[in-house]
């Protein structure tokens, strides 16, 4: 039981992970047993949900970075990505070449942590402009009303550069991912 | 294209005549067949070019020298790049990482005109554009510099003609125009020359490599290169002390499946990784591939003192490191140091290091450590199998007593 409050689970053959909504349920009754009561997200949404399909990422450059724009953004498509030592999603750029903007990310305790990266040859945003990141993401997931998972309010930590603006490192870079 | 290469990618072939002296160009002038071709970014190129003059001339061995990107090799048989520009060649074995050395360090330098003001930031501010070497080590150096550099005042170039005319810019010392040097803060570069994998001039390149490393070409390249890089802070007397036990580590599915070097205990003790002298066969670390980490309990308790406080010792070239703390193995973790480069030499160990201090987390004391990979380059597209930071030891620098 305490899995099912710290970990997402195998939802089928559909090889993404999820946090059903029979579990929320359970952790619910059986609030005890996991320690507390049903975890809430951002603004009383519920945390967890399934991260597959198309999203888009919003990502916005730290205020300290000179000359950035307010944000750029990209499609992508996620799949579950393997079970141990943690479960993990991967996160690639809807086409065109997928692993030119590659998401690694770790899926567990209802959160998304792991790296975005770009090779020096960086990648097209929705704007127009390039993109070049090497970070580590962090974000509460949530579940929307279809039980698919969200970051509404994510951090990003490390090498970020739009065309246009100066490269920067920071701690506080933010982005969002947002099922389409 | 990076953004230097969208501003101008410049690929000059200079052909260094054997018997340039005097010599008639259509005859001096050898067949790519038979040179020496020595691939090297517009960085080290003109510290190059009085060595490999002297070489041709003394040896009787024609060279080639290609300005551009050392990865990938192509067809050279000797390449010469920083650290960074090197990491995937050495490390998927595109050149022998037995040959390589380091031939010295090139500091980067911001030039201003004669006369601007002494402290830098101050000296920028009358600057209409600063000029920037552009490629790999341009962005690690302005992303180094970030809100330093002026706001919406760069321009990356890879064009050394337009870096030395600019009136502004950062760049390595062997780019520098006529402006004054003032230091810029940023790692120096490090000058690797290595012997590219399988090269059909084999004994050339070593007679060429051994001559870079001689007395005689190092002095050739003294006038650009340092045999010393800028004082490390003070490290506490290293203490005998590593990480013991691994409490949690995460590798992305695609890094187990690509990478080769997964095992986390790899990290525990001290420091002991190893090339077995053939591609990609190496003992002793972890690879993180994109974006993994390691948690560790140093089975101490490190605290914030002199210097430097942990030590994280890193195989081959320079892939950043992130460290966080913590005073229990759950957490919460606080970042120290965020994708630091990871290329310290350490003499008499094949790792490289690179130092973290508390003091920079607000921290007093820590014993469970998370060690990140920084260079967070996409998995996909990683052609070897030591993708990300690899991670051979974690050591205490200063212990609570």
């Amino acid at each position: 039981m305490a899995s099912f409050c710290s970990q997402p689970v195998v939802h089928g053959h559909a090889r993404a992970w999820t946090v059903a909504p029979l579990v929320v349920a359970g952790a619910l009754v059986l609030g005890d047993g996991c320690g507390s009561s049903t975890p809430v997200g951002p603004g009383g949404a519920v945390p967890g949900g399934t991260i597959a399909g198309r999203y888009l990422l919003e990502i916005k450059p730290a205020a300290s970075c000179a000359a950035a724009p307010p944000a750029v953004s990209l499609p992508m498509l996620a799949s579950a990505a393997g079970v141990s030592p943690h479960p993990g999603v991967q996160i690639l750029l809807d086409g065109g070449d997928p692993a030119l903007l590659e998401l690694e990310l770790k899926y567990t305790d209802f959160v998304l942590e792991g790296g975005f990266g770009t090779t020096g040859d960086g990648v097209a945003s929705n704007q127009g402009t390039r993109v070049w990141v090497n970070a580590i993401g962090t974000g509460p997931v949530t579940q929307t009303s279809g039980g698919r998972g969200e970051v509404v309010s994510g951090s990003l930590r490390g090498y970020l550069e739009v065309e246009g603006m100066n490269a920067c490192t920071a701690a506080n870079h933010s982005f969002t991912l947002r099922p389409l | 294209m990076s953004p230097g290469g969208r501003l101008c990618r410049v690929s000059v072939v200079l052909w260094v005549a054997l018997l340039s002296a005097g010599g008639d160009d259509s005859r001096a002038a050898p067949s790519a067949r038979e040179a020496v071709r020595v691939r090297a970014s517009e960085a080290f190129a003109p510290c190059l070019r009085p060595v490999l003059d002297a070489f041709s001339r003394e040896s009787g061995v024609p060279t080639v020298l290609d300005v551009r990107e050392p990865d990938p090799p192509g067809d050279a048989d000797v390449v010469v790049g920083d650290d960074v520009e090197l990491t995937r060649v050495l490390e998927g074995g595109g050149a022998d990482l037995g040959s390589s050395f380091d031939l010295g360090y090139l500091p980067w330098v911001f030039v201003v005109p004669k006369g601007a003001p002494v402290e830098v930031s101050a000296a920028l501010a009358d600057a209409g554009w600063l000029y920037v070497l552009g490629g790999r080590v341009g962005r690690e150096a302005r992303a180094a510099l970030g809100s330093r550099l002026p706001a919406g005042r760069v321009r990356v170039s890879r064009d050394p003609q337009e870096l030395r005319e600019a009136s502004y810019a950062l760049v390595p010392r062997s780019l520098a125009g006529s402006g004054e040097q003032r230091p810029a803060g940023v790692r120096p570069l490090v000058a690797v020359a290595a012997a590219v994998s399988g090269t059909p001039h084999a004994a050339e390149a070593a007679r060429l490599l051994a001559f870079l490393k001689s007395a005689r070409g190092l002095a050739l390249l003294a006038p650009f290169l340092s045999q010393t890089s800028a004082p490390e802070p003070q490290a506490a007397a290293a203490a005998d002390a590593y990480a013991v036990a691994v409490v949690d580590w995460w590798l992305p599915q695609c890094t187990l499946d690509h990478n080769g070097y997964n095992d986390p205990q790899q990290v525990v003790g001290p420091p002991d990784a190893l090339s077995l002298g053939i591609k990609d066969q190496y003992k002793g670390f972890m690879s993180l591939g994109q974006g993994g980490f390691v948690t560790v309990d140093l089975g101490l308790t490190v605290i914030d003192g002199p210097g430097a406080d942990v030590r994280v010792f890193q195989s081959v070239s320079s892939e950043p490191v992130t460290l966080y703390a913590a005073g229990k193995p759950a957490g919460p973790f606080v970042l120290v140091g965020l994708r630091t480069s990871c290329g310290v030499r350490s003499p008499g160990l094949f790792s490289n290091h690179c130092d973290f201090d508390l003091h920079d987390a607000a921290i007093a004391e820590a014993r469970y450590l998370k060690i990140e990979d920084g260079e967070i380059y996409p998995c996909l597209k990683g052609g070897t199998i030591t993708e990300g930071a690899d991670i051979d030891a974690v050591q205490i620098l200063n212990q609570k007593s």
